[in-house]
């Protein structure tokens, strides 16, 4: 009898975060997956029921997909490598001060996005600050042209800017970590190494894994900073698919990329964490 | 001191544990006054202070967590004082355990083996006995997380005793238990050092919990051994104030030494010959005797004084009386058998008197 109305209130107070939720995130996104299947005729979509759009994502842009999925794996590698050690350096090695380099890094997220990929554009371009250095220290005679333009400075870039993003779930896991299990482990006889690989990694991978989906996604879905620093013909799947929408006008297409790069990365993810965490977790 | 013949055998053998004129300093604060201090084979010690009197850091020395600022630490006539934890013959039972969250028991208990390298096999059966001297082999599989926090203890244990230490140490081992398990654990601990024949040390607050496992006991106070011995004989003849009070309850009862009495400021004057001017004594609440007022006589051949109850505390298994002398004196007496208690009321007029022995002399109190 009290059950109808209590299940109501809940309901009332439910509806607008849900509301929200629906109306701004998942209907858009309901939409677009519905016109993935569409196809486009004379510059026109036509609603219908084809795969179409999904056969020229895994054919004709199969290779960059590809090529797509390990920039964003490299990415996503170097900045939980770095992080890691930034963190670890931060958690254990750095007394009381630990806390404030961990805000040192979240307020160099400040600087913005594309100021960090000018800045990058300014180091690496061929009469950039680094090629002058080198220029002025007699180590080259001419400007050395492979710094910028292909898919090394993309993912020392988008690492750049997503470390901070790797170094914060890194962090709050290794917090997490007592000091007293890595006096065990020594107590016991292992080596600073052994410790590391066999009590402090297997304690703080969640947050490996998170770090390293975050940088992942991230990275996988940019489109801004290979079109700074990734040269005049394109290197990443994000690029292709703003195209496809905007001077293409192949919304199919486009909605079937995104789909296809959400649907992988979401395999790619969930494949790690089973791999390191396991369904334990 | 006297000489041992029995142990003359032993006399060439260094004690397994010594530590000499060891100090320690963070920056200008100083946690440890020069130590010194010898623990033999076999033995089961505790050292017992209050917090912040540097047990801890004495312990840390002796497992290698932390360097001396000066002196040595010895372990089987070895210098070990640059020695890391991981090089000493020591382990420790830290307090909190630290067990690794990640790992089964088995896994837990057969970490040490396994950094070590040894044989699959080796390591299995080690293990098994190890599970089976801290009673948990129905456990190998569990996660630690699925343990109680005696459980736990006992985990930590079998980790550290599976590497068969010259020394185990125990950072305050039962702080974490509640008072049953801690009893329990008590008698356990007990067991595990007679079957292992081990040398056990460690700190700990509780002066019940050194007194019911220790054979011998180490006192501190402000990074001073303040009275190392049997401890029996520390309780019965502490030599400081901070000792006398520190274990045990006690009366504290200053006076002053003229020739060769001592006037006690509650009243009572004795023949004790020694160094003039301001003493104190102590006197243990047991050591009093109550007898309702009897005017006159004072014949037990120690001291005797009048008094009244303020206060009975029937604690079950004692009592504890608070008697004023008068010119605001007090004293506290027990009586082991609450039923010799049921003779006296609060307002009472007693005698109380004590043996003349019964009175350590602490020196002047501070």
């Amino acid at each position: 009898m009290t059950g109808w109305p209590r299940m109501l209130r809940r309901g009332l107070a439910l509806f607008p975060a849900f509301g929200i939720l629906t109306g701004l995130f998942f209907m858009p996104i309901a939409l677009l997956l519905a016109v993935s299947f569409w196809s486009v005729r004379s510059y026109r979509l036509v609603p219908g029921f084809a795969l179409d759009a999904y056969a020229r994502t895994f054919s004709f842009y199969g290779p960059l997909f590809i090529s797509t999925m390990l920039i964003a794996a490299a990415v996503a590698l170097l900045c939980v490598v770095v992080g890691f050690v930034f963190a670890y350096g931060a958690r254990f090695r750095s007394g009381r001060y630990g806390d404030l380099f961990i805000l040192a890094t979240m307020i160099t997220l400040f600087g913005g996005y594309l100021v960090k990929i000018y800045s990058w554009k300014a180091i690496l371009s061929a009469n950039g600050i680094l090629n002058s250095t080198l220029l002025w220290l007699g180590l080259v005679d001419t400007p050395v042209s492979w710094f910028i333009f292909n898919r090394g400075a993309v993912i020392v870039a988008l690492a750049h800017f997503l470390l901070p993003f790797a170094i914060l779930p890194i962090y709050s896991a290794l917090r997490n970590v007592p000091d007293i299990t890595l006096e065990a482990a020594r107590d016991l006889g292992a080596s600073p190494w052994t410790t590391l690989v066999r009590v402090v990694l297997p304690q703080c991978k969640a947050g490996l894994v998170a770090a390293f989906a975050i940088c992942f996604l991230s990275a996988a879905g940019d489109y801004v900073t290979p079109m700074f620093l990734g040269g005049g013909s394109g290197i990443m799947l994000g690029q292709f698919i703003v195209s496809e929408f905007s001077t293409r006008f192949n919304w199919p297409v486009g909605a079937a990329m995104s789909f296809s790069l959400m649907g992988v990365s979401a395999l790619v993810i969930s494949a790690i964490w089973l791999a390191v965490v396991g369904r334990r977790g | 001191m006297s000489i041992d013949v029995l142990a003359a055998g032993e006399a060439a053998r260094p004690p397994l544990l010594r530590v000499s004129g060891v100090t320690k300093r963070y920056g200008a604060a100083v946690a440890l006054h020069p130590i010194d201090l010898e623990v033999r084979e076999g033995s089961f010690t505790a050292i017992l202070g209050p917090s912040g009197c540097g047990k801890s850091t004495l312990l840390r020395l002796i497992a290698g967590f932390a360097e001396p600022s000066t002196g040595k630490v010895e372990i089987a006539g070895r210098d070990v004082t640059r020695l890391g934890p991981e090089n000493r013959p020591t382990n420790m039972v830290f307090q909190g355990y630290g067990l690794f969250p990640h790992m089964s028991v088995a896994e837990n208990v057969g970490f040490g083996l396994s950094i070590a390298r040894r044989p699959r096999r080796e390591i299995d059966q080690r293990v098994t006995e190890a599970l089976a001297l801290v009673r948990l082999e129905e456990f190998a599989t569990r996660r630690i997380s699925a343990l109680s926090g005696g459980q736990q203890q006992r985990v930590a244990l079998a980790r550290a005793l599976i590497m068969r230490p010259l020394i185990l140490l125990l950072d305050e081992p039962l702080a974490a238990l509640d008072l049953k398990l801690r009893q329990a654990m008590q008698t356990e601990l007990r067991r595990i050092h007679r079957e292992t024949g081990g040398t056990f040390i460690f700190v700990t607050h509780d002066q019940s919990e050194a007194f019911s496992l220790a054979d011998n006991l180490i006192v501190m106070n402000e990074g001073r051994i303040e009275q190392a011995g049997v401890p029996q004989d520390v309780y019965m003849r502490p030599k400081t104030l901070f000792v006398s009070q520190f274990v045990g309850d006690t009366n504290i009862l200053p006076g002053i030494r003229r020739g060769d009495h001592v006037e006690l400021a509650l009243g009572a004057r004795f023949s004790s010959p020694g160094r003039q001017g301001q003493t104190t004594f102590v006197l243990r609440p047991e050591a009093l005797r109550l007898d309702a007022a009897t005017p006159g006589d004072a014949g037990h051949g120690g001291t005797a004084l009048h008094g009244t109850i303020d206060e009975m505390l029937l604690l079950g298994g004692e009592a504890r009386i608070t008697l004023s002398i008068g010119n605001g004196e007090t004293l506290v007496a027990r009586l082991s058998d609450p039923r010799d208690g049921e003779a006296f009321r609060t307002g009472m007029k007693v005698t109380v008197s004590w043996a003349e022995k019964a009175l350590i002399e602490v020196g002047v109190a501070a």
